[in-house]
């Protein structure tokens, strides 16, 4: 793509040094290191329990791993809390979906820029002036930044749990984008969706990842390999808790390992979508 | 300039001179900054455009298309979802002197080739990344199409053909080409002749290639004036352009209707929130296909059909003593005392709140053409509005009333 050049490739955002989690005897992840490049769209892949969301988890910090260190823009966050981390900039999707199912599709988004609201709960209770002017404000970003690029317009004031899967997933990813991530882990965006509904998620990644407005950096877990060969710059593979490779997609899919340990035959490789 | 003159019945009169941009400038001198001529539902706010802003940008828009070559008679093919900036680039198109050719949005790409290139158009007003894909695929085939222009940004950061433009860039050439000449869109406008063609409309072309039917500024003129004396419109009614500006029902709306009416379009978010958008706004004119009254006869019937049995029986009741309200209307009888309080209760028991649910609360007239609809629909709306004070109840096809247009003028 036109747009990757003219980036700054070569800055490394996020860091994953050595770590290591182990749940009871089971080591879900083996002295794994990632780094993660300003404004790539990176993405881990690997067999069903190989630590690719344990690995999110732990960049995320709903996981502490038990050796090794993790650095964000040069700075160790492996003791701060997720709330912490949400702070600095790192934003996430789920795999299932964790909407407030009760809740509108604008209360949802709008819960993803709380981070951002100045004013507290005592604000709240005069609410004019102040209150009523920042509510304004992240109003207008919602409605300009999110809305209108994930074209949710006609569901905005709809409740999410009557909402069908595709568009749940595209409103968990319009939370995300509220937090306004410098780094956004995406945790299988893909999964239960249909062909055009993968083809919109795609199209909305790289937007995010691309528009001026955003240049977010991605990290995305994703099982459709159509989907992740297209899009990403690098790809990380993991097998059962160890990374096997790394390298532009053109290189993993030549790589013997992952074709043995991951993807079996080279033809099975785009076997999911094509 | 010839004058068009308000005669003592509010009508405008008009001379073998009047074209449709020489009345858009009357219209905006009436108006100017103190009424809204359309209103755009964007980022989930109606955002409104004051005749003043319409002609601003009507006004930039044609000199910069100038400015990129269109002269007279040339041709300006417009492709895209009903908004403000589709409106004005015609109304620009036609301020030049050219003519314009709406395309269906949902056209393929072998059609809109077709079209384009047949009609000998120069210049594709395209609304998003969509449309100017389709403007890139059929370049090489359309030599005569110079220029693309675009006004939606998103999605086009890597687009950079030469042949693209943002509807922003043409509208500073055109400030850039006004401040050079400023008496330049006054006279481009007066060359006008009302038996000048104005717009194509291309045929559906069921039996052959399509066909492009032309029509002149009479025509369409006389279009509006012809529906204005059967149901008078006012200038704060409110009408919602929903229905593709390809089809000629919604050119003599939102063109012909609105400059003499001078009523308020409005211009729903996007296309999945029309009936949404149109229950906010609550139009008191609405011109539409048999098909989109018939699916809101279709929800109804839905609604009905999960309904508990109380509500079930009040609205069979209320359908009944509607119906026969409407039956004595037709028939031009007075309707018995008892009939009439039956109908007022049956009016704030359930008509009331089903008008409001369909957006129809305060529709004066609902116009359909094209084809019949099926009699069902009929026999739902009719005894809704004959319980309302507002609506006529009754169901015209303008197609039959005024698209075959008289060339006379009076």
């Amino acid at each position: 793509m036109a747009a990757t050049e003219e980036r700054v490739a070569d800055q490394i955002q996020l860091t994953v040094d050595n770590i290591h989690m182990a749940f009871g005897g089971v080591a879900a992840l083996v002295d794994v290191s990632l780094e993660v490049y300003k404004g790539e769209i990176f993405s881990i892949i690997g067999p069903n329990g190989a630590g690719k969301t344990v690995s999110l988890n732990c960049i995320n910090g709903l996981y502490r791993p038990q050796r090794g260190k993790i650095f964000f823009e040069g700075q160790d966050i492996t003791h701060l809390r997720p709330y912490q981390r949400a702070s600095l900039g790192i934003s996430r999707t789920f795999q299932k979906i964790e909407l407030f199912q009760g809740m509108t599709v604008l209360d949802n988004i709008r819960l993803g820029r709380h981070m951002h609201m100045k004013t507290g709960l005592l604000d709240g209770m005069i609410y004019l002036g102040r209150t009523a002017k920042e509510e304004i404000r992240h109003r207008a970003f919602i409605e300009e930044e999110i809305i209108d690029l994930l074209e949710i317009t006609h569901i905005r004031n709809k409740v999410v749990g009557m909402l069908p899967y595709g568009l749940q997933k595209r409103v968990e990813l319009g939370r995300a984008l509220a937090l306004e991530p410098k780094v956004i882990l995406l945790d299988e965006p893909m999964a239960g969706l249909n062909l055009e509904e993968v083809e919109d998620m795609a199209r909305f990644i790289l937007d995010v990842n691309e528009e001026k407005r955003w240049q977010v950096t991605c990290v995305l877990v994703e099982h459709d390999m159509g989907v992740v060969m297209d899009i990403s710059e690098r790809v990380a593979v993991l097998n059962f808790g160890e990374k096997i490779a790394e390298g532009t997609p053109a290189e993993v899919q030549d790589n013997p390992r992952v074709i043995q340990a991951y993807l079996g035959e080279v033809e099975e490789l785009y076997v999911t979508r094509r | 300039m010839a004058r068009a003159h308000r005669g003592p019945s509010q009508e405008i009169i008009f001379t073998p001179e009047m074209t449709i941009p020489k009345l858009f400038l009357q219209t905006v001198k009436k108006y100017g900054h103190k009424k809204v001529a359309m209103r755009e539902k964007e980022f989930g706010i109606w955002r409104p455009i004051t005749w003043q802003d319409y002609y601003e940008n009507v006004k930039a828009l044609a000199l910069g298309m100038v400015s990129l070559g269109l002269k007279r008679d040339d041709k300006v093919a417009l492709i895209g979802d009903n908004r403000p900036e589709g409106l004005w680039a015609e109304m620009a198109a036609l301020c030049v002197g050219a003519q314009a050719i709406w395309i269906y949005q949902d056209c393929l790409i072998d059609e809109v080739q077709y079209i384009v290139d047949h009609s000998d158009a120069k210049i594709l007003v395209c609304e998003g990344q969509e449309e100017v894909d389709k403007a890139l695929t059929i370049k090489d085939r359309c030599p005569k199409l110079q220029k693309a222009i675009w006004d939606d940004p998103k999605g086009m950061r890597n687009y950079d053909d030469p042949i693209l433009i943002p509807l922003k860039e043409v509208q500073a050439l055109g400030r850039e080409l006004e401040a050079r000449d400023p008496g330049l869109f006054d006279h481009l406008v007066e060359q006008g002749r009302g038996d000048d063609v104005t717009l194509l409309f291309y045929t559906s072309g069921t039996t052959s290639a399509p066909k492009g039917a032309l029509l002149t500024h009479s025509n369409m003129l006389h279009m509006g004036k012809n529906l204005n004396r059967v149901d008078p419109n006012y200038e704060d009614d409110d009408f919602v352009s929903f229905l593709p500006f390809a089809w000629i029902g919604e050119q003599m709306m939102s063109i012909s209707l609105e400059l003499q009416a001078g009523f308020t379009i409005n211009f729903p978010e996007e296309p999945e929130t029309i009936l949404e958008n149109i229950r906010e706004i609550g139009p008191q004119v609405m011109f539409s296909s048999a098909r989109f009254y018939e699916q809101m006869v279709r929800t109804l019937q839905v609604k009905y059909a999960d309904a508990s049995f109380l509500k079930k029986r009040m609205y069979e009741w209320a359908l009944d003593v509607g119906g026969r309200l409407a039956d004595l209307k037709f028939a031009k009888k007075q309707a018995p005392l008892w009939l009439r309080a039956a109908g007022w209760l049956a009016d704030i028991t359930v008509h009331r709140a089903l008008r409001d649910h369909l957006g129809l609360s305060r529709i004066r007239n609902a116009y359909t053409g094209g084809r019949l609809w099926a009699p069902i629909t009929s026999a739902i709306f009719t005894p809704s509005a004959s319980t309302s004070s507002k609506s006529t109840g009754r169901r015209r096809s303008p197609a039959s009333l005024s698209s075959i247009v008289p060339m006379t003028s009076s």
